[in-house]
């Protein structure tokens, strides 16, 4: 495994969560690798240091144990439930339907089942990953690498750093600015992460190279846990989501504006 | 200094490190404490400790330009 790829799994390393091949792998490799044995050791003192400061949050031994007896009674494995004796099947003497009829209707039930099962799964799970990339990069010290309401300034900034270029038009004369951008990942895909500000607000705009694993329908929605608004669609090739706090009509005039004109 | 950066960190950050540093629960344990997939849980640690690093970076004086600052320069717009 290359230093990249161990990059990749320095965090599971630290946290023991690497199988014990593995751990036993990255140490050999750490002991001929003086920059990744110096990563690992970072993240080391990292994590002690943040267990000193985090210790004002312990939980009490009871609520430990309690969170942990709940987690330990959910014995809701499919492994588990298919390893429990059957109950025996009664079968039925009368079949109103011919057996192939059933068999296809079972099927189209469940073809439409696990369509919208992956779809409810798939999408907040995409909304939670681009509200966490919005998040956090407004959390950082750095929200922007390129800094400028200029569209000539930060467009030009992406080339090299992603591999596609993409449309911004001019916002002049509109209610957002441009504030900047920077390099954002979605699964291991590099894209363009946008800022804009409206009023007080920041709206994120990413642009991915449309993959499956951006696996989005083409709409607006809004997670009511988080309170964030997001708009999405696809042009050329290439995935756009738009996301911030403010109201779903704001991002759909923001959405307008940034569409490529075809 | 560490504290109050783990103080300004989102919370959906600060719970996982938490649990994972402080509690030192597995990965699978976090995402069925938090009903969240184990996916989740491993991207917002990396995210969450990346965040707190730039924030230190930031506290101690190299180039930042914060959230604040942005909105400074948008006043002036």
């Amino acid at each position: 495994m290359s230093c990249m790829e161990w990059r990749d799994r320095l965090e599971a390393y630290v946290d023991a969560e690497l199988s014990p091949g593995e751990m036993g792998d990255f140490r050999a490799h750490a002991a001929t690798c003086p920059d990744c044995a110096a990563a690992a050791l970072a993240l080391v003192e990292g994590k002690t240091a943040l267990r000193r400061a985090g210790s004002r949050y312990t939980a009490t031994p009871d609520f430990r144990a309690r969170v942990l007896q709940s987690v330990r009674t959910q014995p809701v494995s499919l492994h588990e439930e298919a390893a429990k004796p059957s109950m025996p099947i009664r079968r039925s003497n009368v079949l109103p339907w011919p057996r192939w009829a059933l068999a296809a209707a079972a099927l189209v039930l469940l073809a439409t089942g696990l369509f919208f099962a992956v779809n409810r799964y798939q999408q907040p799970k995409a909304l939670a990953e681009f509200a966490d990339l919005h998040v956090s990069a407004l959390a950082s010290a750095n929200p922007v690498e390129v800094i400028s309401t200029d569209r000539h300034t930060v467009k030009p900034w992406f080339q090299g750093r992603i591999p596609f270029t993409f449309d911004l038009p001019e916002l002049q004369g509109s209610s957002f600015t441009l504030m900047g951008g920077r390099v954002a990942y979605f699964h291991q895909e590099p894209g363009a992460h946008l800022v804009f500000a409206y009023q007080r607000h920041f709206i994120s705009a990413f642009i991915f190279r449309d993959t499956p694993q951006l696996a989005i329908a083409e709409s607006s929605f809004s997670d009511r846990g988080s309170s964030f608004n997001l708009q999405t669609w696809t042009q050329g090739g290439l995935r756009y989501v738009l996301i911030g706090d403010v109201n779903a009509a704001t991002i759909q005039q923001l959405a307008d504006l940034l569409q490529p004109r075809q | 200094v560490l504290q109050a950066a783990l103080e300004r960190l989102p919370v959906f950050y600060r719970e996982v490190i938490l649990l994972c540093d402080v509690e030192e629960m597995k990965y699978q344990e976090i995402a069925e404490v938090l009903a969240v997939p184990i996916g989740t849980v491993m991207s917002r640690i990396a995210r969450g400790r990346k965040l707190l690093r730039q924030m230190l970076a930031g506290e101690y004086g190299e180039r930042s330009v914060s959230v604040g600052t942005m909105r400074k320069k948008l006043d002036r717009t």
